[in-house]
């Protein structure tokens, strides 16, 4: 666990000194989301704002960034300019090094969702002074259905950036994980049907066997012998 | 303390990356591996490094199997890549440090030893400037320390001394002998012959992936076939002369050139007082009572018993 969190902190250093990645996601993971609260306070949620705030789609768009950015301005820059060969030559892991490099992804998956919906809500506040209705309700579904997505995503992208030999291959993957996430988004329409109680204890459920699914495939795709190849 | 047994690789292409490579690097040496590109010294490298695994064959470091044990194996090697392989936007103070801390040191002996490597290397100035901003001598630099950090017993160097000035070789070649001469059994491969045979004291000979000799320089230059080269002037009648050096070449080949007389045989074991050629010593005695007044041996340079190699393998 030591190593793999220094390898994952070399990561962000590394993200965070890139003045593109900081630039991208204080605009457009930080940004967009407290002005659609703003629009969607200011109209009264009689406009687009509020299919908007309720998609899964917008308030993913922090950890989706988030990994991108990672993968786009560090790993694959990394791999393509064999930096990653020191690494592979260090005594830890495949382990390791395969949860190493997906932490920084999980972290932002995982606490960007929640900063993502609470910027939305200060938006919203903001311009409307008041909370909007079943904020609760909407909590699980939107923070544990992004993690979800997420997760999914970030397994689709890590292996994008592994496997393919240039642009075309992550962004392929990316496109996937795109297509995995509108899926997401359905299925969470349905359950919103069902029962609360009913509803957490699915999503519950999926969140973990997704999570596990998609660390079990990050680990499984992730060999040495790729980092270097 | 480096093994190499039988080692053999392959990847997609037809012909096998490395194929049934044993050779051996002795601890406090410094052993050259020179081959063409191609000819699998970076798959050689990696391997050795445990970071890609052989389809047969054994590869050791201080008894450590790379494939059975390879995390033990992996924490008594440096590696230098081919690449510097340095983030740009980090500087070299957290990257070597990282390095250190990631082989298990605590963070502060971490920082600590990277801070002192650095400065015993010359890249002191540097240590908190961004990699991108660096020039290429001070990567070098920088990816030599972190090779170096954990103070490892053995080395892998894949091209030190690539495309640097001529002052920043030197102090990176004086910085591996060093290492050496505290026991390191260091790998080296480079292009430059010339280089190499100052550095090291034996040599690995790679073509198409199989090892085409190995050994020391005169064991090379023996199972090259190179000439090894014995030239007197002497003093006298030139009848004389030309007469007593055909006598005294047991089995050389003798050719005047200008108002030398040349020896040249092709066998190199002449070093340690094989029957072919005279030594120099047999050359003085026998050459009376004619008076040497030069004397001087031509042995095959490194660069000319590697194309020799090259060429007989093509």
């Amino acid at each position: 666990m030591r190593n793999s969190f220094w390898i994952a902190l070399d990561l962000v250093r590394d993200a965070a000194a890139s003045g593109a990645f900081l630039a991208m996601a204080l605009f457009l993971g930080c940004w967009l989301p407290l002005q659609a609260g703003i629009l969607d306070g200011l109209t009264g949620g009689l406009m687009l704002a509020p299919s908007m705030r309720r998609s899964l789609v917008m308030n993913a768009s922090w950890p989706v960034l988030a990994m991108v950015g990672i993968q786009a301005h560090v790993f694959l820059p990394r791999r393509i300019s064999r930096e990653l060969e020191p690494l592979a030559a260090l005594p830890v892991t495949d382990f390791q090094i395969a949860l190493g490099l997906s932490l920084p992804v999980l972290a932002a998956a995982i606490l960007s969702a929640p900063l993502t919906f609470i910027l939305n809500e200060a938006g919203y506040r903001v311009a409307a002074g008041r909370f909007s209705a079943g904020l609760e309700a909407q909590l699980a579904e939107l923070w544990l259905g992004t993690l979800a997505a997420g997760l999914i995503l970030g397994a689709a992208a890590l292996d994008g950036c592994l496997r393919g030999r240039g642009q075309a291959g992550f962004s392929v993957r990316v496109a996937a994980g795109y297509c995995v996430l509108a899926l997401v988004d359905a299925l969470i329409f349905v359950l919103r049907l069902l029962a609360m109680s009913t509803l957490v204890l699915l999503a519950l459920c999926a969140a973990i066997v997704l999570g596990l699914l998609a660390s079990w495939m990050t680990a499984r795709r992730l060999d040495r012998e790729l980092l270097v190849l | 303390m480096i093994e190499v047994e039988g080692v053999s690789r392959s990847f997609a292409a037809a012909r096998p990356a490395l194929s049934d490579v044993t050779f051996d690097v002795p601890g406090g040496s410094v052993t050259g591996l020179l081959g063409p590109n191609g000819a699998g010294k970076t798959t050689l490298f990696r391997i050795l490094a445990g970071i890609l695994r052989p389809d047969a064959g054994r590869v050791t470091v201080c008894g450590y199997d790379t494939a059975g044990q390879p995390a033990r194996a992996r924490a008594l090697v440096g590696l230098l890549t081919e690449e510097a392989g340095l983030p740009g936007r980090l500087t070299p103070l957290w990257h070597v440090a990282l390095h250190a801390t990631l082989r298990g040191q605590s963070r502060n002996t971490s920082l600590m030893r990277a801070r002192r490597l650095l400065e015993s290397l010359g890249a002191g100035e540097a240590i908190e400037r961004p990699h991108a901003t660096l020039s290429k001598g001070t990567r070098a630099k920088v990816a030599l320390a972190r090779a170096l950090v954990h103070e490892p017993p053995a080395v892998l160097l894949d091209e030190p001394t690539a495309n640097l000035d001529m002052e920043t070789s030197r102090q990176l070649r004086r910085f591996i002998l060093e290492r050496a001469r505290s026991g390191c059994a260091s790998l080296v491969a480079t292009h430059n012959p010339a280089e190499a045979e100052e550095l090291c004291e034996r040599f690995v000979i790679l073509g198409e992936g199989r090892v085409l000799a190995a050994g020391s320089l005169a064991m090379l230059r023996e199972r090259a076939g190179c000439p090894s080269r014995l030239e007197a002037r002497l003093s006298g009648p030139a009848h004389l002369v030309t007469e007593k050096a055909r006598r005294i070449a047991r089995g050389a080949a003798v050719r005047t050139r200008d108002d030398w007389i040349v020896f040249t045989m092709t066998d190199a074991s002449t070093e340690a007082g094989s029957s072919v050629g005279p030594t120099a010593s047999e050359l003085v005695a026998a050459a009376a009572p004619l008076e040497i007044l030069e004397l001087r041996r031509r042995d095959a340079p490194l660069e000319e018993i590697y194309r020799r190699l090259q060429e007989r393998a093509t």
